[in-house]
């Protein structure tokens, strides 16, 4: 009886086995037709993602500047290439900023700067006597895989925001790449707990974005410096995106404020469980954090601007 | 017989879904980017062999670190281009301190850091030349989702020597330039140079 079982299943894992066979070679002899070139997308999915079968890094941005006295190359992280004035390239300037050109280097505006010290210093305190106690605690508690995981969703749940902010940047195939990954990881994913996303190849490379860097693709300035309490450094731009994120925040139409409120100080939390040691070497690195912070928080939102 | 056969299949399944490992992406790095690979490489292998990963290691891993920082990183540069045009009203006695307390400040921090080292690997992606000679040297830090540009600023004075480093687009000696410029306006270089020694003999650690 129990032999009879084993050997129906075994048959059962021949005739499977047989079919997957015979499935791979429709694949093999339908890739053999294709070139080295066109091996690593022969299964387009719509809206820009691209499965490969041997994912290779992505080619290296080497850039050879050009010999040309008034024009760079400038290569920004997303690999994307324009031309700049060399006045302005960093990589020539005698002091590592603009200060040397005529677009002369401006202090960051930070009309109420004593204001918003004050508050750096508050989140600071706050940070130090209570979040830092229960992001260590999570961390030592959770496996890597859980918060990974965690941190997954909540990217995932926040995907109206991206989307949005690159339609608004009129990056239509970026959105559609972004589109991809939202209903890959939503259905696949298990409600984006997991990122299969990342295994395929997006026809664009999409950074995060949000709709404050939207209003900087539009040509509208950081404005000035501002620090709110719990919220921490950000500008008067990037105030009003925040705003308008809270309406993109598909949470915020299903749940009570306080729960919002406290989902976000969770994501927070479980968030800084990757990077809360690099807030404290820029800390304990930096001679006036106040002002280190301010300007990183600018040059960061600068470098990674969507141009 | 079952086994061997179905090992084959899949073996020769194996076979045609693995196409040829190409390395036509690869770059030569110059003798700048195989420079600041060599001494990545060297850190990489000091941290991967666990010696130093005790809190009271600290000490002797800055030690074992500091030459080969200071082969890589010129300080004297380094600390110039931080101070800006400034730097010419410090006297030569006022240069050395400033640079070697600064040095300091940023060795000890984030060697500290260093012993948190867990996977972490640095890639070489290219690199790019700026019109005066100056090399900007392309890495980036793999983690395990995410990739972190680190770009290094390079210049020939007599070998290659990186004088500011670029994380994410932030560059650390525009990040310390804005400090201390807005401290240099009502202290003296001398207040200056005792506000980082202060801070590198006792990192705040609340």
């Amino acid at each position: 009886m129990q032999q009879e079982n084993s050997a129906s299943i075994n048959r059962m894992h021949y005739r499977t086995f047989f079919g997957f066979l015979l499935l791979a070679l429709v694949i093999i002899f339908f890739f053999a037709e294709k070139s080295h070139a066109e091996w690593c997308s022969p299964w387009d999915i719509p809206l820009g993602m691209e499965n490969c079968i041997n994912k290779q890094p992505p080619p290296p941005p080497f850039v050879k500047s050009v010999k040309n006295e008034d024009q760079h190359l400038y290569e920004n992280r997303r690999g994307q290439i324009r031309m700049v004035d060399a006045a302005d390239d960093p990589l020539d300037s005698e002091y590592t900023d603009f200060s040397d050109s005529a677009q002369a280097y401006a202090p960051v505006p930070d009309p109420l700067e004593p204001w918003n010290r004050f508050w750096f210093q508050f989140n600071d305190v706050l940070y130090h006597i209570l979040w830092k106690p229960i992001i260590v605690t999570w961390k030592t508690i959770a496996p890597e895989p859980v918060r990974t995981s965690i941190e997954n969703f909540f990217h995932n749940l926040a995907f109206p925001i991206r989307f949005v902010s690159l339609i608004f940047q009129g990056r239509l195939e970026a959105a559609g790449v972004e589109f991809s990954k939202f209903v890959m990881n939503s259905t696949f994913g298990i409600g984006g707990l997991f990122d299969p996303a990342s295994h395929l190849e997006a026809r664009v490379e999409v950074e995060d974005t949000d709709l404050g860097q939207t209003f900087a693709s539009w040509g509208i300035g950081p404005g000035m410096y501002l620090v709110w309490p719990l919220l921490g450094p950000t500008s008067l731009r990037d105030t009003v995106g925040l705003v308008g994120e809270a309406f993109l925040e598909p949470t915020s139409y299903y749940l009570y404020w306080y729960e919002s409120a406290g989902m976000w100080a969770g994501s927070r939390t479980n968030k800084m469980t990757f990077i809360y040691d690099t807030y404290d070497a820029m800390y304990d690195a930096a001679v006036d954090p106040y002002i280190a912070f301010r300007d990183a928080y600018f040059q960061y939102r600068e470098a990674n601007r969507p141009r | 017989m079952k086994h061997f056969r179905s090992f084959l299949f899949s073996m020769i399944i194996a076979l045609f879904l693995t196409s040829p490992v190409w390395a036509q992406n690869a770059v030569q790095p110059s003798e700048a980017g195989q420079k600041i690979m060599n001494a990545v490489d060297q850190v990489l292998t000091i941290l991967k062999s666990g010696k130093y990963s005790s809190k009271s290691s600290e000490g002797a891993l800055i030690q074992e670190l500091d030459p080969i920082i200071h082969d890589l990183f010129d300080f004297t540069e380094l600390s110039r281009r931080t101070i800006g045009p400034r730097w010419d009203s410090f006297t030569p006695e006022q240069q050395k301190a400033f640079t070697q307390a600064f040095a300091r400040l940023l060795t000890d921090t984030y060697i500290g850091r260093l012993q948190a080292y867990s996977d972490e690997s640095v890639i070489y992606l290219g690199e790019r030349s700026g019109t005066k000679g100056n090399i900007e040297v392309q890495t980036a830090v793999i983690q395990k989702n995410k990739q972190i540009p680190l770009y290094y600023h390079m210049h020939k004075a007599p070998d290659w020597r990186v004088y500011d480093v670029w994380v994410e687009g932030v560059s650390l000696v525009r990040n310390y330039r804005t400090q201390f410029q807005e401290i240099l306006v009502n202290q003296s270089p001398d207040q200056l140079i005792e506000m980082i020694q202060s801070k590198s003999i006792a990192p705040v650690k609340k």
